[in-house]
């Protein structure tokens, strides 16, 4: 068989195949190992549905009610090498890199997932943030940030609670040398945070950040820069905790109070803002993803006489925002009759309209939101007790190569 | 492309590289690419006699094979490609064989540039490889280990995720 044969069958294989192949003889590695190879394996992938990671994390209350006890970053993956040997069980990701975070400080208070960009996860333990490559067990250290006199009022506690923290790269491809950078939302003032009932106290708006600045970490630097960002006519009003900063198509996109907020990632230019749905309040935890595409956002709600329904909608159009109801789906139906008719809202999948991930009594389910079926079940291993979900599940896309990490 | 009307072949003949002789009407032919051109070369020279396509890379055996599919797929050459049923065949006809008569299935459909069938091998063949030992792959495509053991260490380490 010729080699330009061969190539057409290798740059078939999945990632991990093509890096195990290079073992085989020294012209298997050299064809494996070609830029070729690899441009013609990242443009065969590009359009194709690549395996994804759910991340998550749970909390228990000790006893009496005393200090959260943070479980270990868990996953469910249906990546080969991620999933080999744990079908259908969550996987302990940082119990796998054990080895490189395993310092006693580490291991007394487990670090949080907090938002992804591509095959990365960014991770943060009390303001010091981690970028992971849960594929590759590479992780590195973000230096933390220098302290500036605006901070010095704020107590780190305060800082860590309220800023918001978001991993993006400048390109499409972030292993074009490039690497990553991660992106802290200054605090947002804890009396600002919730988007106001209709009736009720109205803040005025000049109190509302219209100008702020936005610090910026650059892998490639290894440097943090301060941003002023000219947020005009929009305010940085209500970055909530469970809804994270997604990295799409080249800009970064939160719920910012009333609107879903585009800031583009490469000149850090507010681009656009969009109204969301008027029944999604952000008082209520509420999904927000990207399936198909699409941003799509989520909520429950509860009516009488219906009891709780689950709203989806889609941004079919999304410079002139038009959101799409594209699901509305009573819970008050036989296969979630043992568990009260009740679930917990975690992430959409990414390429199956009709599938979202759902947290029930410590397992995590895939939900078919048009037949009504519980799919799948990941069992989760937790200890007795009273668990929370925490809230952020970044979603991790495998696309082609794992993304190499600088050292 | 252009033909005219008295000159429109129905069937060519195509003769295998052990010279065997086989007819094939124009439709099962236009599936490859190298036949079709032959055949429009054919027409706008304004040939009326019966053309003879002599192929000296493919065998009657696999030549055969070729044409089992092009003849399928000419069925469907009006359908979508997404037809399930088309798709069904595609695998229920590639899963006979071994590595051996994929391999030159492939080299088959390269040359006669049949550009479906020639996705379709790689793709099984990379479906059915993917999940092999790096020993295996070595038995398969009979391939010899020129590695030092040094060599295999620092490769093993540099792809260590992929061993796991």
């Amino acid at each position: 068989m010729t080699d330009d044969l061969l190539t057409e069958i290798l740059v078939r294989l999945p990632s991990e195949s093509v890096c195990r192949f290079r073992l085989v003889c020294k012209h298997w590695r050299s064809l494996l190992s070609s830029d070729y190879l690899e441009s013609r394996f990242i443009k065969h992938n590009d359009n194709r549905e690549c395996p994804f990671t759910l991340v998550f994390q749970y909390s228990v209350y000790g006893p009496s009610g005393g200090p959260k006890f943070l479980y270990p970053i868990g996953a469910i993956s249906n990546h080969p090498v991620l999933s080999k040997s744990v079908r259908n069980r969550a996987i302990n990701l940082i119990q796998n890199i054990k080895r490189d975070f395993d310092n006693s400080f580490l291991k007394s208070e487990p670090i949080s997932p907090v938002a992804s960009c591509h095959d990365l996860l960014l991770c943060c333990h009390f303001g010091t943030y981690y970028v992971v490559n849960l594929l590759t067990r590479c992780w590195i250290l973000v230096p933390p940030p220098p302290i500036r006199n605006q901070d010095r009022e704020l107590t780190p506690l305060s800082i860590f609670l309220n800023s918001k923290a978001g991993i993006f790269c400048d390109q499409k491809d972030v292993n074009n040398g490039d690497g990553f950078k991660v992106i802290l939302l200054p605090a947002v003032r804890e009396d600002l945070m919730f988007d106001t009932p209709p009736n009720s106290i109205v803040i005025p708006p000049e109190i509302y950040a219209s100008q702020f600045s936005v610090r910026i970490f650059s892998s490639k630097s290894r440097q943090w820069v301060d941003i002023d960002v000219d947020w005009y006519p929009l305010s940085l009003n209500a970055h909530l905790f469970f809804a994270p900063i997604l990295f799409h198509e080249g800009m970064l996109h939160w719920l910012n109070g009333r609107s879903l907020a585009s800031l583009d990632a490469h000149n850090m230019n507010l681009t656009h803002s969009i109204d969301l749905p008027n029944e999604l309040s952000l008082q209520f935890p509420c999904g927000f993803g990207v399936c198909q595409g699409k941003f799509r956002v989520a909520r429950l709600i509860y009516k009488e006489p219906d009891g709780r329904v689950l709203l989806v909608w889609d941004l079919e159009d999304y410079h002139k925002g038009g959101w799409h109801l594209a699901h509305r789906v009573f819970l008050h139906q036989p296969s979630l009759k043992k568990y009260n008719y009740v679930f917990r809202l975690m992430a959409f999948h990414p390429y199956n309209s009709d599938i979202i991930f759902v947290e029930i009594s410590n397992g995590v389910f895939q939900f078919n939101m048009r037949t009504g079926i519980l799919e799948s079940y990941y069992h989760l291993k937790l200890e007795k007790g009273d668990h929370t979900l925490q809230p952020s599940y970044p979603l991790l896309l495998h696309r082609g190569f794992p993304t190499v990490l600088p050292p | 492309m252009a033909s005219s009307s008295s000159s429109s072949l129905s069937r060519v003949v195509v003769k295998s590289s052990d010279n065997n002789l086989f007819v094939v009407n124009k439709k099962v032919a236009s599936q490859s690419q190298l036949l079709k051109q032959c055949i429009d070369n054919m027409e706008e020279k304004g040939t009326n006699d019966v053309i003879l396509i002599p192929l000296s890379n493919v065998t009657s055996n696999i030549l055969t094979l070729v044409l089992e599919y092009c003849e399928k797929h000419a069925d469907f050459a009006d359908d979508d490609n997404n037809n399930q049923e088309l798709k069904q065949w595609d695998h229920e006809f590639l899963k006979k064989f071994d590595y051996a008569t994929l391999n030159s299935l492939t080299m088959a459909a390269d040359y006669m540039v049949t550009k479906s069938l020639l996705n379709l091998c790689c793709q099984f063949i990379a479906d059915s490889i993917k999940d092999l030992t790096v020993q295996q792959i070595r038995q398969i495509f009979d391939i010899k280990n020129d590695f030092t053991p040094q060599e295999e260490a620092d490769i093993k380490n540099e792809n260590a995720w992929a061993f796991r």
